[in-house]
């Protein structure tokens, strides 16, 4: 042991005759090292603003939709007729979830029409109006930009309030406050309550959609449960009991014990295929998948220039055992063993490794958080973090040092006493 | 009993499928205190004959025992334990180490024995004095004269305190004033019963020695006290 510390502080030493050498060629594994700490902390700060944009769907939720039903028979061109349409998942499917699916911690249903909408600043358009109970908000993580969202006593009172995005309060009202303003919706006055400030992509609805939230029971009594749409003469009367169900489950792993019961339930329940299942745990788990790959890819690029910098250490080291071939004869012929030869070379080519890896390392803790305008995300450091590019560091010390190190401590002792 | 015991011992060299035998049938006795001076000209195997001693090569057939044990057919880490535990080498370029102090050199055998790094430090100094370099002894070998770079490779092989001092002509890169100091030195360190055995190729020099070897193709031709000795 005592050993070691004398070989460390020899190879410190020789190292430090020869200053400016050993730098420069740290250098190598400085930029590496950084290089590394770097790429991870960019990968580390997109792949978590990925997963927080994937994870408002919430990785503990179930969502099943309503889907229509493929058509069985399709009615001649430009004939007008009366279609109806009932379909989509049913309040006994609910029931029968809730009882008997374990893990089920809450759930929300969406119930959606499309109508006109009017609000003095916007020409009529049309827009999904969506019935939805309170917990929604809470089981999607809904951010409110403003206002509040709907709320039971809202509910209860079936009071005529809705909730609009930022998309459409930016469009409507510009930058005056929207909340107090009214809009009419199939010429029923509403008041603005609040602004949702993102609706998630994944879940079915998008902004170009125009979503305008209002209490479920509201949605019931003024515009009813079956939805009357007139197209070309043709009357289609669509009745659908739930058009969404958001089920939130107690943690991740119920999800997935949970999502097998739920579809044999749904499958039992209905003999069409009017319904879809979406996990967003699998959606989250399949993109953290494809994160991976690509860190796995950003990582050996940066360590491209690791594996440079290790090949200047070991040409380094080999003209390090050229230049000193003689006092590694004078070693030998003074005691000193091939491992104890192999030892003092390999410790160098180590030292120098790893004191490159560590200025590499700090760099590479403080030039992340400046490059945030750069490169668009928020990187990411963390001291754990930086273990792996250190750790690499030291493993090119002796990747790099080792065929030196024993062509060292392979001389034949006389020759190297004899060598020029 | 004999520090050196050598007895039938032959080394070979192979180049290619060329035998080259450098050493026949050698028979040689070294005795604890002597001072003995190898002598003969170049491609005599006096040098191949003192690495042999030193323990630097092994004999293609043959004994050797140092000090009472066989060392003829040891592995190479056992023959650097006795390098480092029982030789001492002066050699003729010093082969001092440019970039470690005389104190530091001198340590070298201490280093590999693994004795304590103050109990190094003590004797590296002790022994930097001894030879006259007490002043000197931070001093780095391109700072110093030949002489003085010498006495620092004197002091470095005493440093383990060795069974046999080995030199390989000691004197070939001093000039004469300088060679006769060094001389001075090992006669004193034999005066005081070390066993030295040297080697030159230069008769004045050998003429310091008690015992002078002739070489000659591998052979001894002459083995002879020499009653010359100042």
């Amino acid at each position: 042991m005592g050993k070691i510390v004398d070989i460390i502080l020899l190879a410190l030493h020789s190292l430090s005759v020869h200053l400016v050498r050993s730098g420069l060629t740290m250098l190598g594994i400085v930029f590496g090292v950084c290089s590394v700490s770097i790429m991870l902390a960019i990968q580390t700060g997109a792949s978590k603003e990925a997963q927080e944009k994937l994870s408002i769907l919430g990785s503990s939720n179930v969502i099943i939709n309503s889907i229509e039903p493929a058509k069985e028979t399709s009615n001649l061109r430009g004939q007008a007729e009366v279609v109806l349409k009932k379909y989509g998942i049913q309040y006994r499917d609910i029931k029968c979830i809730v009882d008997n699916v374990p893990g089920v911690r809450d759930y929300a249903t969406v119930h959606k029409v499309k109508l006109r909408y009017y609000c003095p600043e916007d020409r009529k358009r049309y827009s999904l109006v969506m019935g939805v109970t309170p917990n929604y908000a809470d089981i999607l993580n809904l951010r409110m930009a403003k206002g509040r969202f709907i709320s039971t006593v809202d509910m209860l009172h079936r009071k005529s309030y809705c909730v609009i995005t930022k998309t459409l309060a930016r469009k409507a009202f510009q930058c005056m406050n929207p909340v107090g303003k009214t809009i009419r919706l199939r010429g029923q006055p509403f008041e603005i309550i609040g602004v949702v400030d993102y609706i998630p992509s994944k879940l079915g609805i998008s902004e170009e959609d125009i979503p305008i939230f209002i209490p479920k029971t509201t949605k019931e009594s003024r515009f009813g449960q079956t939805n009357i749409n007139w197209h070309e003469g043709t009357m289609t009367s669509e009745d659908v009991q739930v058009d969404q169900l958001i089920l939130q489950m107690e943690d991740e792993s119920a999800v997935l014990a949970a999502s097998g019961v739920i579809r044999s339930i749904m499958e039992k329940n209905h003999d069409k295929l009017e319904y879809a299942i979406m996990i967003p745990l699998k959606l989250i788990q399949a993109k953290a998948e494809q994160q991976k790959i690509w860190d796995m890819i950003f990582i050996a690029i940066a360590s491209i220039s690791l594996i440079v910098g290790g090949i200047g250490i070991m040409n380094i080291m080999l003209a390090s055992v050229t230049e000193r071939t003689r006092e590694i004869g004078v070693r030998r012929a003074m005691g000193a063993k091939k491992i104890e030869i192999v030892m003092q070379f390999l410790i160098e080519a180590m030292l120098m490794t790893t004191l490159g890896g560590l200025v590499g390392v700090i760099l590479g803790y403080f030039i992340p958080p400046l490059l945030k305008d750069i490169v668009d995300v928020t990187p990411i450091v963390s001291v754990p973090m930086l273990i792996g590019p250190l750790l690499m560091a030291v493993g090119v010390g002796v990747v790099s040092g080792l065929y030196p190190a024993r062509r060292a401590a392979s001389l034949d002792p006389i020759e190297a006493l004899r060598h020029e | 009993m004999a520090i050196v015991a050598i007895e039938n011992l032959s080394k070979v060299y192979q180049l290619g499928s060329l035998e080259l035998c450098v050493l026949r049938d050698l028979d040689l006795s070294v005795e604890q205190g002597e001072y003995v001076a190898i002598m003969g000209p170049s491609g005599s195997g006096k040098s191949t004959l003192l690495n042999l001693i030193g323990c630097l090569d092994r004999p293609t057939s043959g004994s050797y025992f140092l000090g009472g044990q066989n060392v003829s057919q040891l592995e190479d880490t056992q023959l650097s334990l006795i390098r480092g535990a029982r030789i001492g080498f002066v050699f003729q370029s010093f082969n001092l180490i440019p970039w470690m102090t005389v104190t530091q050199n001198i340590a070298i055998p201490l280093f590999y024995r693994g004795t304590p790094r103050r109990k190094r430090r003590h004797k590296s100094a002790e022994l930097a004095e001894m030879v006259g370099l007490g002043e000197r002894r931070d001093h780095r070998p391109f700072e110093l004269s030949g002489g003085q770079m010498q006495r620092v490779a004197i002091a470095r092989a005493l440093s383990n305190d060795p069974l046999v001092l080995l030199a390989d002509e000691p004197t070939g890169n001093l000039d004469t004033q300088t060679g006769e100091e060094i001389m001075e030195v090992f006669a004193e360190l034999g005066a005081r019963g070390k066993t030295i055995i040297m080697v030159t190729h230069e008769s004045h020099i050998a003429q310091h020695a008690e015992r002078i070897i002739n070489l000659r193709d591998g052979r001894i031709q002459s083995d002879v006290m020499n009653d010359k000795k100042e």
